[in-house]
């Protein structure tokens, strides 16, 4: 990437600073990972899309759900919900919180810092497989 | 480390299934798209599982050792923030130190 549309980018991700993405960090995972979408795709601009995509999904999935609303689709298009639930709820995951404040001190203080991409990892690794074992073993235990 | 953070992420996860009931909410969201309640929808399971990593890893940026771009990823400016953090603590505390011994002999 040039130089000038990293300096772009500084310009327009945050202009106050690092400290303003700090803050917002604080507030709601929901919002972070929402915000950290927009910035990642470089659609501040057509962010647009991305409320109205939030809103319409809000209120779709309400009327399915309270009025009953089925469709009779194939078993192959439940691919398409799943993948992206999932990215949704893997996205929230890793913007909670306590995953991003614990994760600075461990390395400062394990001296973890150059194995900070195979934490990262293990971490991804973790949520898929307690993810799989959660609906393939344990689900099915229960019923 | 590695370890705790791989059994420790996956037990999060489990948690959250179980503290949000989501085995309920997809057996809705089936029943609504296929038109017939079905128990063990694999299709459905397995992509959101390996979703779930996907999300993870577009969120830090990172597919695989590759840069999405050359974005700093949410940790590293919290790890940023936090040395700036030690550093203003450290920095105040010092002048706070600085401004004692000045006033000490007076007292």
């Amino acid at each position: 990437m040039s130089l000038a549309a990293k300096r772009s980018w500084r310009s327009s991700a945050c202009p106050a600073g690092s400290r303003s993405e700090a803050r917002s960090s604080r507030c709601s995972s929901y919002w972070i990972s929402c915000l950290r979408l927009v910035q990642l795709t470089r659609a501040y601009r057509r962010s647009a899309i991305f409320e109205s995509a939030l809103i319409f999904g809000v209120i779709g999935f309400n009327c399915a759900d309270q009025f009953d609303w089925r469709l009779s689709l194939g078993e192959g298009w439940l691919l398409a919900p799943a993948v992206f639930q999932g990215i949704f709820v893997g996205m929230l995951a890793a913007a909670l919180t306590e995953v991003l404040n614990v994760i600075p001190i461990v390395a400062k203080r394990l001296k973890l810092g150059p194995y900070l991409f195979a934490l990262l990892i293990a971490m991804v690794l973790g949520k898929v497989a307690g993810s799989l074992a959660d609906w393939l073993l344990f689900q099915p235990m229960h019923e | 480390m590695a370890c705790c953070f791989f059994f420790g992420s996956g037990m999060a996860i489990m948690n959250f299934h179980a503290d949000v009931d989501m085995p309920v909410v997809q057996r809705r969201i089936i029943e609504l798209l296929t038109g017939r309640p079905d128990r063990h929808a694999w299709l459905f399971e397995i992509p959101y599982s390996i979703g779930v990593g996907l999300g993870m890893l577009i969120f830090f940026n990172r597919v695989f050792r590759k840069r999405l771009n050359d974005e700093p990823n949410p940790l590293e400016v919290e790890m940023f923030m936090y040395q700036e953090n030690v550093n203003h603590y450290v920095i105040t505390e010092e002048y706070a130190k600085a401004r004692e011994r000045e006033a000490g002999p007076d007292a």
